[in-house]
């Protein structure tokens, strides 16, 4: 360590400033991330693309707080979108707890209070083909119901 | 001299000591960073990766992004603490640094062993006094 801290003493000019402006933005590029990190809103965004009958993975919302979710379809001739605001009661009463608006067309009131897998939650495409399911009473899935060879694609943003 | 020599000694051990902590604090922030799970902020919302929401696992969004928090949260607080410190305990050399530079940028560029022979020049001065001041006590000794 002495050796070092002669060797530093020693070193040029330059090789100080450098050192220092090395220090300096590594420090800095910590500082940004972290703060990009700390200041961004709760809020995670997942896309999907499932082939037809797949399932994704099964997604645990927060518990005990509301949770936004919402979620599109942007494949080409079924687009749409829907939205719910959510409820995770943790155990021992497990269950998802749910309000909100079903995609275009007949968009309707979709509301539930399920402690099981396989309830239907929101719709998210215009065919009504794509959905987000109770995956169990914990959890929920993006689950695209079409039987023939049509996958789907888009997105779900959770906000709690 | 040796009492003094004893505390130099024992603050050259604290110093690389300190200088060593803060190396490893500024180390283990930068290790925290690339350990910590990294998460694409897009639109104001961390993006989980496709390949995750593809798998066969539950994926918890609050508690990967709490994490993430967390991890970044603790890994600012070691970066920033080690650089401060580094830059506390290497101050003399900054400064030095930098009050070369200016006096370059004012004065032109000076020798680096310039300075250090006119030091030396100043601390043979001093010796040279104290030299002169105890042959002087001693003849004074001698005269009583």
């Amino acid at each position: 360590m002495k050796a070092l801290t002669m060797r530093i003493q020693k070193f040029s000019r330059p090789g100080v400033i450098l050192m220092v402006a090395v220090v300096a933005i590594i420090t800095s590029m910590v500082v940004a991330n972290a703060t990009q990190t700390i200041t961004t809103p709760n809020a995670a965004f997942i896309s999907y693309s499932l082939a037809p009958g797949a399932n994704s993975a099964a997604i645990t919302p927060a518990t005990n707080r509301s949770v936004l979710v919402m979620g599109c379809s942007t494949t080409i001739h079924d687009q749409g979108v829907g939205q719910v605001s959510l409820l995770h009661i943790p155990s021992p009463s497990s269950a998802i707890e749910w309000v909100g608006l079903e995609s275009t067309p007949g968009a309707a009131i979709t509301q539930g209070f399920i402690g099981y897998a396989g309830a239907h939650i929101v719709y998210l495409d215009y065919d009504h083909r794509v959905d987000i399911e109770t995956a169990s009473a914990d959890t929920i899935l993006i689950h695209n119901t079409s039987s023939n060879t049509f996958t789907v694609v888009g997105n779900v943003t959770l906000i709690w | 001299m040796g009492p003094n020599r004893l505390i130099n000694v024992h603050g050259n051990r604290r110093r690389r000591s300190v200088a060593l902590l803060c190396w490893l604090v500024f180390a283990a922030g930068l290790l925290v960073q690339l350990l910590s799970p990294h998460l694409k902020v897009s639109n104001g919302a961390f993006v989980i990766a496709p390949k995750m929401a593809a798998g066969q696992n539950a994926i918890r969004p609050d508690e990967i992004v709490g994490r993430q928090r967390r991890m970044q949260l603790l890994s600012v607080l070691l970066t920033v603490s080690g650089a401060l410190g580094l830059a506390f305990l290497y101050r003399d050399i900054l400064i030095g640094a930098a009050s070369r530079g200016s006096s370059e940028a004012v004065d032109g560029p000076t020798c680096r062993d310039s300075m250090r022979s006119q030091h030396l020049g100043a601390t043979r001065k001093t010796l040279q006094k104290r030299t002169t001041h105890r042959k002087t006590n001693t003849k004074e000794t001698q005269t009583k």
